[in-house]
């Protein structure tokens, strides 16, 4: 199995290519194109249970597909549906990731893909929901973003902070806590920037360039809201 | 293989990651304990770090990762293998770490249940909200009902009969007026201004809106063969309004939302009467309770005697539609599904009509409460 990035940035996909009988996770609906030798079969991946709670609690789909080499080696294409970039990040040393809703692109090799509920806390103001997805194993799972995948990392004993909206996955060896986006409750609110995540090394993080709640509410200022006049 | 055995064998070999200081990469390492000294095996040879260098922390986003931290040089080491800390609390003894590893290992082995107590907290906490909304919504809604006055309930009555295309000028609405104001003349301490009406429809029924408007459906009235059988019907539609049942199910239709607004607004807004109206619209539909039926019944029936009407003509009247059921459309027969004649409302029905009339020739007036 072969997998790399291509067209890194905002049109990035992933192309993989996979010896006979070898199969890939992908989210629901990421498949762009396949060669011949490839099946597309829709799994519950991690089996019933865990797939019902991945649906139901982490945003992904029920089904992940599964992408397999079944008629000899084969080659897939997979993209995310908002426009940015993609990372290929190695599962190995028991190490382990937390990615948010809706970020986890696929999983290759032998990755199991769970979701896991998060302190309440963090969870309501995170920005990450709730629920996150928990990727443990040995292989590699494909991150997508909005806007640029940004990689950092924090050495031990440091702390980083991360906007809300802007988190996209981190080491699970990494503790993490709500805190202001300012230096008061009141210069939070009037910055704007409300809360962010404040992370403890060692480990990495990654976050998105962009914000996908502030840029659905920019786009929606341009939408009309019935009635009024049009410029067109 | 049990913790004791584990403790007797050789050195046990973990795997872990290696965070060099000031870095956020790690490497996959091997780690031992031997003696008081933990053993790295690292990709530039083997690194020896005393145990009482070592700081000891449970770590991770869910606690459960082993961190050591050699104190002078920063270098992190983290591994998720709890066995690490039965070797690090044989090794460490009595120490500072030895102490720590043997809490962190108690942590650890609770870590699973305090998770599932936080999920089970979790979802009883929203059973008991769901269930408190399904159980404890008609005390809520009966702590708003008395911020509704029956002028408010009058209001949304006349939202009705303005809205629909209500007779009150047919030979049917005469009689049903007359009929209707010989009963409410018995009531006692009422507070609402009865108004009557007829609805042109091909259909047996009649309901009751908030604040004394009754409706007859001007085929009931055809189709009646004495005044008793629309006093009976009438009667407990004029039961439904006094128990304010109708209103009632109003609220439950009108949702959580506004039953809260009006019991914390302390009395019922306009805005808050005309959020009514798509509930209103529906009127025909809304289903009562088989308590509030049969309190409906009850007061009717005695209502329909005081009046000096026989209370039991609406057995009469229903075993009748029942028995010319091919004849008439099954549309047409509403009253009777949302009302049906059970042997026990029969029974019901000439227990309290024989009651109300011995009362009556006692001198006394059935109680319509």
């Amino acid at each position: 199995m072969r997998y790399e990035v291509i067209h890194p940035g905002s049109n990035a996909l992933v192309q993989v290519h996979l010896d006979p009988y070898e199969h890939i996770q992908a989210q629901a609906g990421a498949m762009v194109s396949r060669s011949e030798a490839i099946q597309v079969i829709g799994t519950l991946s991690g089996g019933m249970w865990r797939s019902f709670k991945r649906s139901a609690l982490g945003g992904e789909s029920l089904f992940f597909q599964e992408l397999k080499a079944e008629n000899g080696a084969g080659e897939v294409m997979i993209a995310p549906a908002v426009p940015g970039d993609i990372k290929v990040l190695p599962v190995t040393g028991g190490q382990d990731y937390y990615v948010k809703n809706g970020s986890l692109l696929a999983s290759f090799e032998n990755v199991t893909i769970d979701t896991k509920m998060q302190k309440i806390s963090r969870g309501l103001f995170s920005g990450a929901g709730l629920f996150v997805i928990h990727a443990t194993g040995t292989g590699s799972i494909a991150v997508s973003a909005f806007g640029a995948l940004i990689e950092v990392p924090v050495p031990a004993g440091r702390k980083y902070v991360v906007d809300n909206g802007h988190l996209v996955a981190w080491y699970g060896d990494m503790e993490y806590r709500i805190v202001r986006g300012g230096k008061s409750w009141v210069s939070s609110v009037t910055s704007g920037e409300g809360l962010a995540c404040e992370f403890t090394g060692p480990g990495k993080i990654w976050m998105q360039s962009r914000n996908p709640e502030a840029f659905g509410a920019w786009i929606k200022t341009f939408v009309p809201t019935g009635g009024g006049v049009s410029i067109f | 293989m049990t913790d004791e055995l584990m403790r007797s064998d050789a050195p046990r070999s973990y795997q872990a990651r290696f965070y060099q200081p000031n870095s956020g990469d790690f490497e996959v390492v091997s780690l031992r304990v031997e003696g008081h000294t933990l053993v790295t095996a690292t990709s530039n040879g083997d690194h020896n770090y005393e145990l009482s260098d070592l700081n000891l922390e449970l770590t991770g986003q869910e606690g459960d990762k082993i961190r050591l931290t050699h104190v002078p040089t920063g270098t992190s080491i983290l591994c998720t293998d709890k066995h690490l800390l039965l070797d690090l609390q044989q090794h460490g003894g009595l120490g500072e770490i030895g102490r720590v590893a043997k809490k962190a290992h108690r942590d650890l082995g609770s870590l699973p249940f305090r998770n599932a107590a936080i999920i089970w907290g979790i979802f009883g906490t929203i059973v008991a909200i769901i269930a408190g909304l399904i159980f404890g919504y008609d005390p809520l809604v009966n702590l708003a009902m008395k911020n509704i006055p029956p002028s408010a309930e009058e209001s949304i009555g006349k939202m009705y009969a303005d809205d629909e295309k209500l007779d009150q000028k047919s030979e049917e609405w005469k009689r049903v007026d007359r009929i209707g104001k010989k009963l409410v003349s018995k009531l006692k301490n009422n507070p609402y201004k009865f108004r009557f009406y007829i609805e042109d429809k091909d259909e047996i029924n009649a309901y009751a809106v908030p604040g004394g408007t009754i409706v007859v459906l001007s085929k009931l009235v055809k189709d009646a063969k004495s005044d008793d059988e629309i006093a009976c019907v009438m009667g407990h539609e004029i039961g439904h309004v006094i128990h304010r049942d109708t209103l009632r199910r109003l609220m439950h239709t009108g949702g959580l939302g506004l039953t809260l607004a009006i019991i914390s607004g302390g009395m019922i807004s306009n805005e808050q009467i005309k959020a009514f109206i798509p509930a209103l619209q529906k009127l025909e539909s809304l289903n009562f309770s088989r308590t509030q039926e049969a309190a409906a019944d009850k007061t009717g029936i005695r209502l329909t005697v005081l009046s000096g009407y026989d209370g039991a003509a609406m057995i009469e009247f229903f075993q009748r539609l029942e028995k010319d059921r091919p004849q008439i459309l099954k549309d047409a027969l509403a009253i009777m599904s949302d009302h049906p004649m059970s042997e026990d409302r029969i029974k019901m029905i000439r227990v309290e009509n024989a009651r109300a009339k011995a009362l009556m020739k006692q001198g006394k007036d059935p109680d319509l409460d």
